[in-house]
């Protein structure tokens, strides 16, 4: 069975973000207080690479279960990081624990307990900062993490394959990308061939759609392109995405369309295994 | 699997709970735990310890002081609160005084207790245990034999407590199994607990993959569910105990797992690790390596309790303690002989040969009637000299030595008849005749030591290539799996971009489709304009009969006209197009006539196409429809077939590196017989050798005393012989 192979420190696996930077991603995006789609991504990376660190942390602090590589595509291609880590690609986990670019302050409203809300400010760390500018590179973003993921498959012949997270608004301005994320999908370890999933933030409306299994319900060519680009879930994110109350089934691809992508996180089987739900 | 329920929802992340707990005076109601002080990361962040179903933050309360570990869930654990409170109800009838050590921790489950968002969820509130896990323990303290073997039997006995009340854990490992600072263990994570109360319920998990039987399934949950994972963590630390570099050797330092992984038990004959611990010269810890090896492919309720195995060992230790060193020798590894070796040795002691007795004599005893003649002879002949040299009869004839030398050669020939002499040499001979049959022990000591190096050194080599070797077959098998996946995206690829194409197609069919009706259409109304019925202008009855002639007779038959330049006359013809492509010349039909046709022609085809139908039949439309669903089915048919192919291929792979390992393993077996034998026949030449280097140090020197018993037999003891008797 692929993607069964265990994730541990003596078979890491990694993980590359790519990060949409260009012009368009300036572009407010719905809710009730419009924000920009820069901010949305910078946010979810933030937050991706929080989680990653909570979920890897023992008793003796993180350990490197993943190495992970956030890329950005915009005016440039290249690593989006950071503070202490800026330009690097790959970077064990530990050390992007330890190294964030800064903490920021929060205003957060949470609950009083008592019915009502109470603004209160919340840490939160930082390990890059929101871009917009510059043409939509797609191509090239997806070509520079092909060369990651081939430098991978090859150190770590056995292992889980690496994960590929394209974050962006979808539209490409290098040519179609289909090839370029065939390509990165065609290098593969002995467990599996690599994955990429997708987040397209997008302000063409329809209905937030997390892990769908058909491109039917999709508003426009671009999020029909990320959806068709994107890898069918392996069977045991599946079963997670499902525990979490999603309708899945066997074409459920790792698309997202306009909503949390933070929740992939937990898809990671570390460790004690989970019985799978039938 | 359908829509969310309330059963099932969504729960926060770790790094949600992380946040919340930023402010513990607003997330937590409960007395202790508001206002909790978190332990900190370096970066001033609450500090998480996370599992794949919770995060666990260390809490200091501000009321009494004590410290706590609170579990915060990030995944839904059907029935939880049920679980909770049965495991705690469990727990609590146990008798501390009873239990072989305070393995068990307080936990206290506090449904709706921390505020995530605007939602609340349950904590399990817990005893903070000052302890550290097995394996960081094991990395400091595997050099301590002793404490280690403490600790296995602590284990043993902590499995016998569970056991005894019917509590299984569930997932038993390096992280769950805690060393407190007095060396003994605490059992924390009580998630994915069996008690009896729960039977019937079904597992929340399947335990870590490197403890846990290849055959553990989604719906085993019962009291027998950690045997596979006690008996595998009772060999580690047994095995560490009896040699303490299996930790280095075996483990790898970030390793999660103690001495063996999953792998070693899906396909044991492959596995180096296993096969280290199966040969393992200390038979406890290869007899346990081998009913792990059999337990794998067990089913797990056939599993036997690890208790049941002790009780055997436990009565052999007492006999040690408590009584004779009779019974002591006779126990395993305290001296006595491995029962394979007595065999051997005992036929070793009978073979010692006795001392080679040196029975030649060293002096003459008991005289005969010749040595008697001998002895008078010589006062005879002296006589006779003294005579002769008195009596002047000297000289010619005789000298004086004469009779001297003739009592000489009498006394030699008497010495040469008797048998002491004979004794001698035939002892001495028979010692020089079996010193020579004997090797040189020096000699043969240096080829027995060269032949040892040599073994050795290929020894070495083989045992070296065998995991290379096993490794290749691994590493292609990896790339072998590697080429299968490539294979697999690639055709999947290729029938996806198909499939996509499928609605393209769909079109093209439909357009084609309708364009081959209207022309048919158009081609059916020209058909039945006849040129003879409705002339077109300029053509009368005559010239429409000669067109007739021609095969011209509807709008349909011809296509139009050619003009033709005659360049003799510089004249201007017309040719008629048919719908077939060839030209005809009508007599009559000049280019005037032509045009009149052809404009005739065009106005009919205008008025059809005005006609023409728009649509396809739904018929036609359904035909096509069809079409391209077989062709959608038949791809998506092959897109599953890519995968079941590509299943099989791997299928094959496993085969073949399965086949290879076996074919390894068998090689080494026979190997390491042939070795085993090789060795034995070393040490039994040794054995011959030390027996023969004695036993030539022994002839030696009785050759020695011989030689010199046979230089006391000389002439002059012989005569001193002759008249003492001595």
């Amino acid at each position: 069975m692929p993607y069964t192979a265990e994730i541990s420190r003596s078979n890491p696996t990694s993980i590359i973000f790519l990060v949409d930077q260009s012009t368009s991603m300036s572009d407010p995006i719905g809710g009730e207080v419009p924000q920009q789609k820069a901010d949305v991504v910078a946010d979810a990376i933030n937050r991706l690479l929080t989680e990653l660190s909570v979920k890897c942390a023992k008793e003796e602090g993180v350990r490197d279960y993943f190495h992970v590589a956030v890329i950005g595509y915009g005016a440039t291609v290249g690593s989006a990081l950071a503070g202490p880590l800026e330009g690097r690609d790959l970077v064990p986990l530990s050390e992007v624990a330890d190294n964030p670019a800064r903490i920021d302050e929060r205003s957060k409203k949470v609950s009083d307990g008592a019915g009502g809300l109470v603004e209160t400010a919340v840490n939160f760390p930082l390990w890059m900062d929101p871009v917009a500018h510059g043409g939509t590179p797609m191509n090239r973003a997806l070509q520079y993490a092909e060369g990651l993921v081939a430098g991978w498959t090859e150190r770590y012949p056995a292992g889980f394959p690496p994960i590929v997270i394209n974050l962006t608004d979808g539209e490409s301005t290098d040519g179609d990308p289909t090839a370029a994320a065939d390509a990165v999908t065609s290098h593969a370890t002995a467990d599996g061939a690599a994955l990429l999933f997708n987040l397209h933030v997008s302000a063409a409306g329809g209905t937030p759609t997390a892990f769908p299994d058909s491109a039917d319900t999709l508003p426009d060519s671009y999020a029909r392109t990320l959806f068709g680009m994107s890898s069918p879930l392996p069977s045991h994110m599946r079963s997670y995405a499902a525990s979490q109350g999603q309708r899945v089934s066997e074409t459920t691809r790792g698309f997202v369309y306009n909503a949390d992508i933070t929740t992939v996180v937990q898809f990671l089987d570390i460790g004690t295994r989970a019985t799978e739900l039938r | 699997m359908g829509p969310a329920t309330g059963s099932q929802r969504r729960f926060p992340s770790g790094a949600e709970y992380a946040e919340a707990l930023q402010h513990t005076q607003l997330c937590f109601h409960h007395p202790e735990l508001r206002g909790a002080r978190p332990e900190l990361t370096g970066l001033g962040l609450p500090r998480p310890i996370s599992g794949a179903f919770a995060s666990v933050f260390s809490l200091t309360s501000p009321s009494s002081g004590r410290r706590y570990a609170v579990k915060c869930f990030t995944r839904h654990v059907p029935d939880q609160e049920r679980r909770y409170e049965a495991i705690s109800s469990r727990l609590a009838l146990l008798d501390p005084a009873e239990l072989s050590q305070p393995w068990n921790l307080g936990f206290e489950y506090l449904p709706d207790a921390i505020s995530v968002g605007r939602e609340r969820y349950p904590v399990l509130k817990m005893e903070w245990a000052e302890a550290v896990t097995l394996s960081s323990w094991l990395d400091d303290n595997h050099a301590d034999r002793i404490a280690v073997d403490r600790l296995a039997d602590r284990f043993e006995e902590l499995t016998r407590d569970l056991a005894d009340h019917q509590i299984a854990h569930g997932d038993l490992q390096h992280g769950n199994l805690l060393v407190a600072s007095d060396d003994t263990l605490r059992l924390v994570d009580y998630d994915g607990m069996y008690v009896p109360a729960l039977a019937g319920l079904g597992g929340t998990e399947r335990g870590h993959r490197n403890y846990q039987s290849p055959l553990r399934g989604n719906d085993d949950f019962g009291v027998d569910l950690d045997r596979f994972s006690t008996w595998v963590i009772f060999l580690s630390l047994k095995a560490i105990a009896s040699e303490p570099a299996l930790w280095s050797r075996l483990h790898e330092p970030s390793g999660e797992f103690l001495l063996l992984t999953e792998d070693d038990f899906t396909s044991p004959a492959g596995s180096a690790r296993l096969q280290t611990l199966l040969t393992h010269p200390d038979r406890m810890v290869s007899g346990l390596a081998d009913q792990v090896r059999t337990l794998a492919c067990q089913p797990l309720d056939m599993l036997p309790p690890l208790t049941l195995a002790v009780p055997r060992q436990r009565a052999t230790a007492t006999v040690i303690t408590d009584t004779t060193a009779h019974s002591a020798a006779a126990a395993p590894g305290t001296g006595g002989l491995p029962s394979w070796m007595t065999g051997h040795v005992a036929s070793a002691a009978s073979q010692t040969q006795p001392a080679p007795s040196v029975a030649s004599p060293d002096r003459f005893q008991f005289r005969t009637p010749l040595d008697a003649a001998v002895a008078v002879v010589w006062p005879v002949m002296l006589a006779v000299t003294v005579l002769a040299l008195a009596m002047g009869l000297s000289t010619a004839l005789f000298g004086p030595a004469v009779p001297m030398l003739a009592a000489a050669a009498f006394s030699v020939f008497g010495r040469a008849r008797r048998t002491e002499r004979a004794q001698t040499r035939a002892v001495l001979s028979g010692l020089t005749a079996e010193l020579d049959q004997l090797d040189d022990p020096v000699k043969a000591e240096r080829k027995l030591r060269k032949d040892r190096a040599k073994f050795d050194a290929a020894e070495t080599k083989r045992t070296a290539d065998h995991p290379r070797e096993q490794s290749k077959l691994t590493a292609s098998y990896h790339g072998e799996l590697q080429q299968i996946e490539k294979r697999r995206i690639r055709k999947r690829q290729e029938l996806d971009k198909k499939i996509a194409g499928l609605s393209a197609e769909r079109g093209k069919a439909l357009r084609t489709a309708l364009t081959t009706r209207q022309s048919a259409y158009v081609r059916d109304r020209l058909g039945r304009q006849l040129i003879a019925q409705n002339p077109p202008y300029g053509i009368g009855p005559k010239l429409a009969a000669r067109l007739a002639a021609a095969g011209v007779r509807t709008a349909a038959d011809f296509t139009g006209y050619r003009t033709v330049h005659n360049a003799h006359y510089n004249s201007v013809g017309a040719q008629l197009v048919l719908s077939n492509g060839r030209r005809i010349d009508v007599q009559g039909i000049g280019e005037t006539k032509a045009i009149a046709l052809d404009a005739w022609r065009r106005q009919l085809v205008a008025a059809a196409e005005a006609r023409q139908p728009t649509a396809l039949t739904a018929q036609e439309r359904q035909s096509i429809d069809q079409g391209i669903e077989v062709r959608r089915t038949r791809l998506t048919a092959e897109l599953l077939s890519v995968d079941a192919a590509a299943e099989a291929s791997r299928t094959k792979a496993q085969k073949e590196l399965e086949d290879g390992q076996a074919r390894l393993t068998r090689e080494n077996t026979l190997a390491g017989e042939r070795a085993r034998q090789q060795r034995q026949e070393f040490s039994r030449r040794a054995v011959t050798l030390q027996q023969n280097s004695a036993r030539h140090a022994a002839l030696s020197s009785a050759a020695e005393t011989a030689e010199a018993h046979r230089r006391r037999l000389s002439l002059l003891r012989y005569l001193r012989f002759l008249y003492t008797g001595r």
